[in-house]
């Protein structure tokens, strides 16, 4: 038993020195260039020196004040936290550093920012952007947050219009020839002997082998059919007469 | 790539997988969730009366909230969230006019809040302040705020919030100091040496320093307790001979020694005296001792000299309270294991009883033992005087009683601590029950066919009975999600008589209700209705208290028996340990009722050894209850019932179990073996050493035995299977450390061990990342966040175990003859967010694909489906990846508002999520806990097995209608065509 166990451990131990994350983390080309002071040193129980993060919250699309208590300006993910003023303006003391902040509101939204201050208490804002961290896009400090627009949590709900319907593929394929077939032939005056002509003209174009005998007719002379024949045959040569 | 590209393919992305997840319509809000709102323990109570918004209490709790409770109705005013954990911890709330001044983390923040509105008015931090030193606040007039920190005073204006002055004490390193007074124009400061010497520092409004001085005391330790009163004396209790001490702030040379004549302090039970301050500045001087448990001696002080006023034996709760030009003494005892609470009110100097201020008033034996009073009078039309009591139980809950006998309101804080959650199901109607009753029956079948002819017949009562009450009221929509925190007193009413309808509490047709049992930090139990969030039941364990473990409080919480097995009762059981002897204690109880079991004592089941760890057995006995196994230090095992003992011999040979010692790092598996005397003992099979001087262990994450896998593997684009790596037995650890050459550099590791074996399965490592981390472990995958320090974001990262394309044993999985490593495929992603909690749904069969839930630290909760958050995610999407319903790999994780599944219910330092499978195998049922609760359904597929709500009935009845119609005419009109061509 205890060989197995110290064999354990032996491979744990290797494993904690060779074990090392190489897909792991998100390939995004080259480690940035970091121009704030790295994060994470300790501040051992508030001994370091503190700054103040300032800014002003606002929202342009509610004119009265009710929405300044329920907002919370959380840096770093509620590490620190900043209380809006009745005007909507907040600080933050924290030791420098690099730190998120993000407004929270429950109906409005906001752009997520970045605020770095360097050791000497020299404060920079820019935009947060977590694919490039690198990239700097500043914004203007003493911060000026605007909200962006009212969070949309709902899906509308699909309601019945007349134009669904009528556009819907199915009625279309349906509907539209039959439209045709009806309302065409009303919308040319057949009873215009000029437009007969010209329609027999057309109708001659599209039927160039009309001087062929049709097959029935042939069958029918063929087989004998007394009277129906010749009817038929008499009636061809009176259609062409008119 | 630049950003452009991104947000294309996002979008597309976004629309891709729309369409597999339900997101919610407005009006649907409220209509099957609910949110709940608490504050948590409170520690500082403030009244503010009158004005246009009537009175509110001002509290400061323990969880860091200051709220405005409304104090007609109980209802939040207002509430500010401060810092988690100790950077928040409110050591000090006063109220002067309209503005509450708080200090929290030693004076690190010193914040001053409209007492109206709940905005900040100003706030102010004292440099080198310690968190671990509690700050003082003390305010003079209506506008001067003094704060103590560690070693300074500070004075604010309270209406402008500049800087006064700022005086540094001198020699803060060795002297504590902890008192604050203001003494008409005199600020004094005390401050305690270790054995040595009390401190004392006057100073003027002005912030110049009038004396300094110190007093010798040789008994006093730094962490004794001791008071100021009223500005003038200080007053000590000497912890080992149970003395008080008292000494004038202004002139004292010496401390004064009172000996309690005729009162016994109990050492056993309380370790020395507490002190209470009672009544205001301008009340006379008296000083509360709490002498033992439920006892009190109330102290004057006049000219330097204390006498003791009075013993009072059996009191729970005192308060000092002025009426008019007298002052009353007020106190609170509850007449023994009833409703009912009995206030005394007498004269605080001559002890002659106020009849007027002395009540029975009802107070429900789930608060326990009041342990604050605060007591206000008001003028009634009469013109006598009604009194109304806020009371502080010490199960946290704020009781407003008034003199009517009746609770005004009630807030249940408790439920802001909630440690354990299981969703039990309703009983099936009695009907349902005696359906299911008639198999496994000989009866004839005669008398089978009458049963289920009689049945039947009540099931068609029943039924035209429900159609009827449904047509006379119309269904009940609860408002948007509002439910009152606060029980009225419509509710407490109802304790009387049973207003729940009887066939409220049965099992609806999708088992989608459901009753919530609720495990709380102070030993409070509740029973939740999922429908509506009201509580059914409560029941208070006051000897019930908490196992820590890593960083958090633990009570466990078993479901022994559901209700699936009439004619057994469901049994649930918690465990805990004794507050008092710290042994384990167990109470057993009927999840839908909350009445002790008639099997286990209702005083709970007292263990007499340390234990190590318990486990809940998937195998039941022959009356269907699960077996709880518990292992004590010695590594025996105990079976309870004990009835079971057998049983678990039975299975003994297929039983392991781990133990984790946090303190070592190492992990131990043990077999299950019987020793000489035929008792079950633990047999050390294996031990993983995680090195604990490298790093520690800060989670062991298993997977939950209800959840059931549907399908073995996925199918790939070339018809061939991709097994899953599916070990029931598989352990996740996390362990967190700090690297030893670079400076704060931290790194984690997660080991995927054989819970059976001690196989390490798969170990990996993340250099310069950090917590809080939170870890998920489900079927064949484990997803967990972590804060990558190199880059500062958040990132997400999921491993996938796998066998491969053949799979080893179809049948079962064995931990000792497992499979070949398994392939495990990871990824990581950018997490826009903080993680508070992360889970995922869990459904009856698996079939429905999984949905994950986090818990953001700015409100709210993100449902993101699984597909997002898969290994096999392309960079390049080829034809066989589109073909498998593979999204292309994005670094960044989207956030769309409409995968919030709270909206705009924002909830607050959410520690944990819940999930449950209801009936219909594509819901899940979600309860979200921390300070506040949020409750809903989620459907990670849409709803797929019922027909939507918003399904068009009318249309598709009107479509069908008309084709009958038509084909009816159609059939006619052909019918006389063929008639009349025959005719010709």
């Amino acid at each position: 038993m205890k060989t197995i166990v110290d064999s354990v451990r032996t491979i744990l131990t290797i494993l904690v020195v060779v074990g090392r994350p190489s897909s792991l983390s998100p390939n995004l080309g080259a480690a940035a260039s970091e121009v704030g002071p790295e994060d994470g040193v300790s501040f051992g129980g508030g001994g370091g020196q503190r700054f103040l993060i300032e800014g002003k919250v606002s929202i342009p699309y509610t004119t009265d004040q009710d929405w300044v208590p329920t907002t919370r300006v959380v840096l770093d993910g509620g590490q620190y936290l900043g209380f809006l003023k009745n005007d909507g303006s907040f600080t933050a003391s924290v030791p420098s550093g690099s730190y998120t902040i993000d407004i929270a509101h429950p109906f409005y939204v906001f752009d997520s920012i970045r605020v770095d201050i360097t050791s000497k208490g020299k404060i920079r804002a820019r935009r947060l952007n977590n694919i490039q961290p690198s990239l700097v896009l500043t914004i203007p400090y003493p911060l000026k947050i605007k909200a962006k627009g009212r969070a949309s949590y709902f899906q509308q709900r699909e309601q019945w219009r007349i134009t669904d319907f009528l556009f819907s593929p199915m009625v279309l394929t349906m509907f539209l020839p039959f439209v045709l077939l009806m309302i065409l032939p009303k919308l040319i005056n057949t009873q215009d002997p000029e437009t007969q002509r010209e329609m027999q003209q057309t109708m001659g174009i599209l039927n160039p082998k009309q001087s062929l005998p049709e097959l029935s007719e042939v069958f029918t002379k063929i087989f004998g059919g007394g009277n129906n024949a010749k009817k038929a045959a008499k009636s061809k040569p009176a259609k062409k007469r008119s | 790539m630049n950003t452009l590209d991104f947000s294309i393919i996002f979008q597309f992305a976004i629309l891709l997988f729309d369409r597999n997840i339900q997101c919610l319509y407005e009006d649907q809000a409220g209509t099957f969730d609910w949110r709940q709102q608490y504050v948590g323990r409170a520690q500082f109570v403030e009244y503010i009366q009158g004005g246009q918004s009537g009175t509110r209490i001002i509290v400061g709790t323990e969880q860091n909230v200051v709220a405005a409770i409304n104090g007609k109705n109980g209802q939040i005013g207002w509430r500010q969230v401060l810092e988690k954990g100790p950077s928040g911890h409110i050591n000090d709330l006063k109220v002067s006019g309209n503005y509450v001044v708080t200090v929290s983390a030693g004076g690190e923040h010193i914040r001053c809040f409209n007492a109206i509105s709940g905005s900040l008015h100003w706030e102010s931090s004292i440099p080198g302040a310690l968190p671990s030193h509690p700050a003082t606040i003390q305010i003079h007039g209506s506008d001067l705020v003094a704060v103590l920190s560690y070693d300074r005073i500070v004075a604010y204006n309270i209406e402008a919030g500049n800087e006064l002055w700022s005086l540094a004490l001198t020699d803060s390193t060795k002297v504590k100091y902890s008192y604050l007074a203001f003494s008409e124009e005199v600020l004094y400061a005390v401050g305690i040496s270790d054995r040595s010497h009390v401190s004392l520092n006057s100073v003027r409004l002005d912030g110049t320093e009038k004396t300094s001085r110190s007093v010798a005391a040789v008994w006093i330790a730094s962490d004794n307790k001791c008071s100021i009163l009223k500005g003038s004396h200080l007053i000590c209790v000497d912890k080992n001979s149970g003395i008080l001490q008292i000494l004038s702030l202004a002139n004292g040379v010496n401390f004064a020694p009172l000996v309690l004549q005729d009162v016994k302090v109990d050492y056993n039970k309380v370790s020395f005296p507490n002190l209470q301050l009672l009544g205001d500045p301008h009340s006379p001087a008296v000083i509360a001792v709490e002498v033992g448990d439920q006892e009190y001696v109330l102290v004057a002080v006049e000219n330097g000299m204390a006498r003791v006023v009075k013993h009072l034996p059996k009191v729970a709760a005192l308060q000092v309270m002025g009426m008019g030009e007298q002052w009353l003494l007020l106190t609170a005892r509850r007449s023994d294991n009833t409703d009912v609470l009995n206030v005394f009110g007498s004269d605080l100097l001559t002890g002659s009883p106020v009849h007027e201020l002395s009540h029975s008033l009802k107070y429900p034996i789930h608060h326990g033992n009041p342990q604050r009073l605060y007591g206000t009078l008001s003028k009634l039309r009469d013109g006598s005087s009604g009194l109304s009591l806020l009371t502080c139980g010490e199960d946290h809950s704020l009781v407003l009683l008034t003199h009517s006998g009746k609770a005004l309101w009630t807030r249940e804080e408790a439920l802001a601590s909630i440690l354990s959650v299981e969703m039990v199901d309703l009983p099936v109607s009695q009907i349902m029950a005696k359906m299911e009753d008639e198999f496994g029956t000989n009866d004839n079948i005669l008398q089978m066919f009458l049963k289920r002819f009689s049945t039947q017949l009540s099931q068609l009562w029943t039924f035209a009975l429900q159609l009827k009450h449904r047509l006379r009221i119309p269904r009940q929509h609860h408002a948007g999600g509002s439910i009152s925190e606060t029980e009225r007193m419509s509710e407490e009413d109802s304790d009387d008589d049973e207003g729940l309808d009887e066939t409220y509490l049965t099992r609806d047709e999708f088992n989608l209700h459901k009753i919530i049992v609720v495990v709380t930090g102070p030993g409070k139990v509740f029973g939740l209705d999922s429908n509506t969030g009201v509580s059914i039941w409560k029941t208070f364990y006051p000897s019930l208290g908490t196992f820590h473990r890593i960083d958090r409080d633990v009570l466990l919480l078993f479901v022994q028996r559901t209700t699936a097995h009439f004619p057994h009762q469901p049994v649930c059981t918690v465990l805990g340990k004794d507050k008092v002897s710290g042994l384990p204690i167990m109470f057993s109880f009927h999840p839908i009722t909350g009445l002790p079991s008639e099997s286990a004592p209702s005083e709970g089941r007292r263990l007499n050894y340390k234990i190590v760890n318990a486990v809940m057995l998937t195998q039941m006995d022959e009356h269907f209850l699960h077996p709880i196994v518990v292992m004590d230090s010695e590594k025996k095992f105990h079976v309870y019932p004990q009835s079971d003992v057998d049983l678990v011999k039975q299975f003994s040979a297929s039983l392991f179990v781990f133990t984790t010692d946090i303190e070592t790092g190492i992990i131990t598996g043990y077999g299950v073996e019987l020793d000489k005397k035929q008792q079950l003992i633990g047999n050390p099979l294996w031990t993983v050493d995680t090195n604990r001087n490298l790093q520690a262990i800060t989670k062991v994450v298993t997977k939950r035995a209800l959840e059931h896998v549907h399908s073995q593997g996925i199918v790939l684009e070339d018809r061939s299977v991709q097994y899953k790596y599916l070990n029931p037995n598989l352990i996740a650890v996390l362990t967190e450390g700090e690297e030893a050459q670079q400076k704060a550099s931290a790194f984690f590791s997660v080991y995927l061990i054989d819970g059976v074996t001690g196989n390490l399965v798969f170990h990996c490592t993340h250099k310069k990342s950090k917590g809080p981390i939170q870890l998920m472990h489900s079927e064949n995958w484990i997803v967990y966040n972590y804060w990558n320090q190199k880059q500062r974001r958040m990132e997400l990262a999921v491993l996938e175990l796998y066998e491969g394309t053949r799979q080893s044993n179809a049948t079962a999985f064995t931990s000792f003859h497992p499979p070949p490593p398994p392939i495990v495929m990871r990824q990581a992603y950018i997490f826009p967010g903080h993680i508070s909690a992360l889970a995922t749904t869990i459904t009856e069969k698996g079939i429905t694909s999984k949905q994950l839930l986090f818990a953001l630290e700015t409100g709210g909760v993100l449902g993101l489906p699984k597909l997002l958050i898969d290994p096999r995610r392309p960079e390049v999407l080829s034809q066989e990846a589109r073909e498998e319903g593979l999204v292309p790999y994005l670094p960044e994780l989207p956030r769309p508002a409409d995968h919030i599944i709270n909206y705009h219910q924002s909830v607050f330092n959410i520690h944990g999520i819940h999930t449950a499978p209801a009936g219909l195998e594509s819901t899940s049922l979600v309860l979200c806990y921390g300070l506040d609760l949020f409750y809903t359904r989620v459907m990670p597929s849409k709803m797929f097995d019922v027909l939507k709500e918003d399904f068009d009935y009318f249309f598709i009845s009107s479509v069908l209608i008309g084709m009958i119609v038509v084909s009816v005419i159609t059939q006619r009109l052909a019918v006389r065509k063929a008639l009349n061509r025959a005719w010709k």
